[in-house]
């Protein structure tokens, strides 16, 4: 089971939070996309790594993602 | 399992989570940042490469929050040092300005040179998101229509409260480039139900609506945000802005070097505002020592950031005072400590006058406890081998009622300075500076050429 940065198991909605993160973190490494997608999606990553990170799920810079 | 938190719009915290966790996980949480943070400064800014290389600390070391203390404090001064060394934007950053959206300043009006601070996407994000804890907490919800009284220039101010606004769903308003009353008429003709300003311009909005005809405390607006000056907290200023605006005032504090806020007043109002400890860690220390002093002690804030990836923070020396108390004074049912009083000065704020010291922090209080005052002016001046203090005031009052507040007010300064005599003078209707953004009051001619401190 995943958890968080002090090693609690993820709730189902915690869990569906972070893979949702992941997912976009991964769209936004690809480079294949146009502009329009990759700007939107670089700026939902960015919201969305708060979200993240105020739920203490995950912890990280983003800085060489152009986030 | 974590608990089931109440999400949404019912929720009193922003971040359930966080905001309630107890004392002990938030210390395990902090350190689990801390220990990031401290590895992606020493990866990527050359600033803590060099500063951690001769303090002999390395990331690896924080075992412990107690740890914190092994990283050697930064400076306002180091920050300026490596920007000239390497203009424009100095040693801190972690990554080019090519990876940065933003870019803001730190006013220079003083004559120092700017401080600049680059912000990432996610960094710009997170700086709503600081924003995002104080307006929820102060009762800001979609509903609202908030009105941002505020310049919108290369100073940070209310930027981010701008963005967390719209990141709430609240409908914003951006006030820029406007007069006060065109500001005063947008605020009531838009039904706004928040309003943010610098406690000063709160004030000044107030007096123009007056002036005006228009009845502030008869509109919608019931929340009135402070930020940009101590005043948010002083209990007489703040008392006169929820008189005059018929709504409720919260403080907060925020600092151009994090890109936003690091505490908030709940709408408990506990006379002091929340630190967001979840994502930053505030120590009090000795100015002159450097050592920490425990809760109840005034001393400076030293402020360790997560939040920018572009420009790492770590154990910054602010110079501004504060005394921490413990989140239980508060009934709100956060976990996070508070600043009680909010920030209560400058570490280079008191001014000696005849052996007497002097806070402007202190004079405001007991000036705002006199209605009819509309502006100040504090000034030292040398007089021959004698320092002078003289309060320049302009009030609403016919020259009788003049008189007797003159007198009131001497008395009661001297009261609260050991004896110390201020003259009291009356200014002219409109003579004395007015103020937006960060209030300057108070000027000490004693040293050379005319100083604004």
């Amino acid at each position: 089971m995943p958890v968080d940065l002090l090693g609690t198991e993820l709730t189902d909605a915690e869990a569906a939070v972070l893979d949702g993160y992941l997912r976009l973190r991964d769209l936004v490494r690809r480079t294949d996309l146009p502009p329009c997608a990759e700007a939107n999606l670089r700026a939902a990553l960015a919201c969305v790594a708060n979200a993240v990170n105020d739920l203490a799920l995950d912890f990280e810079h983003l800085l060489d993602d152009g986030v | 399992m974590s608990a089931t938190f109440q999400y949404g719009a019912r929720s009193p915290y922003w971040n359930p989570k966080t905001e309630t966790m107890p004392r002990e996980r938030l210390g395990e949480l902090q350190l689990a940042k801390l220990r990031r943070v401290a590895r992606w400064a020493a990866e990527r800014s050359p600033h803590y490469r060099r500063r951690f290389a001769e303090a002999g600390f390395t990331p690896a070391d924080l075992a412990s929050l107690d740890d914190l203390r092994a990283i050697p404090f930064l400076t306002r001064q180091e920050w300026m040092d490596g920007q000239r060394a390497s203009p424009p934007y100095g040693t801190l950053p972690a990554g080019g300005a090519d990876r940065a959206v933003r870019l803001h300043t730190t006013s220079g009006t003083t004559g120092r040179m700017p401080l600049r601070a680059l912000d990432s996407r996610k960094d710009w994000a997170w700086a709503a998101e600081m924003w995002c804890y104080g307006m929820w907490a102060m009762g800001v919800r979609p509903a609202d229509i908030a009105y941002v009284a505020f310049g919108y220039g290369s100073f940070i101010g209310f930027w981010g409260l701008h963005y967390a606004m719209e990141k709430i769903g609240v409908l914003t308003v951006p006030g820029g480039a406007q007069t006060t009353e065109s500001r005063v008429r947008q605020i009531v003709d838009f039904g706004a139900t928040v309003v943010a300003s610098t406690p000063t311009y709160a004030l000044r909005l107030a007096q123009e609506a007056e002036r005006c005809g228009i009845d502030l405390p008869g509109s919608a607006v019931r929340t009135v945000v402070l930020s940009g000056e101590p005043a948010g907290s002083i209990p007489e200023t703040k008392a006169l802005i929820e008189r005059l605006w018929g709504a409720r005032a919260y403080d907060t504090a925020g600092m151009t070097e994090i890109s936003t806020i690091f505490m908030f007043e709940c709408d408990h109002q506990p006379g002091g505002a929340h630190i967001i400890e979840d994502h930053v860690i505030e120590e009090v220390v000795d100015p002159a020592t450097g050592e920490q002093v425990g809760y109840g002690q005034l001393g400076e804030r030293v402020v360790t950031s997560f939040g920018r990836s572009m420009i790492p923070l770590l154990r910054y020396r602010t110079s501004d005072l504060v005394r921490k108390v413990p989140a239980s004074e508060c009934g709100c049912g956060r976990t996070f400590d508070i600043y009680a009083g909010g920030v209560l000065g400058r570490v280079d704020d008191m001014k000696l006058v005849r052996g007497t010291n002097v806070y402007a922090r202190a004079i405001e209080g007991i000036v705002r406890g006199h209605e009819q005052v509309e502006e100040f002016q504090i000034r030292i001046s040398r007089e021959g081998i004698r320092d002078e203090i003289t309060l320049r005031v302009e009030a609403a009052v016919s020259d009788a009622g003049w008189d007797e507040m003159a007198e009131g007010l001497g008395k009661e300064l001297a009261a609260a300075h050991e004896g110390l005599r201020f003259r009291v003078e009356r200014a002219e209707a409109g003579t004395l500076p007015r103020f937006e953004l960060k209030a300057k009051r108070l000027v000490d001619t004693r040293t050379g050429p005319l100083s604004e401190v």
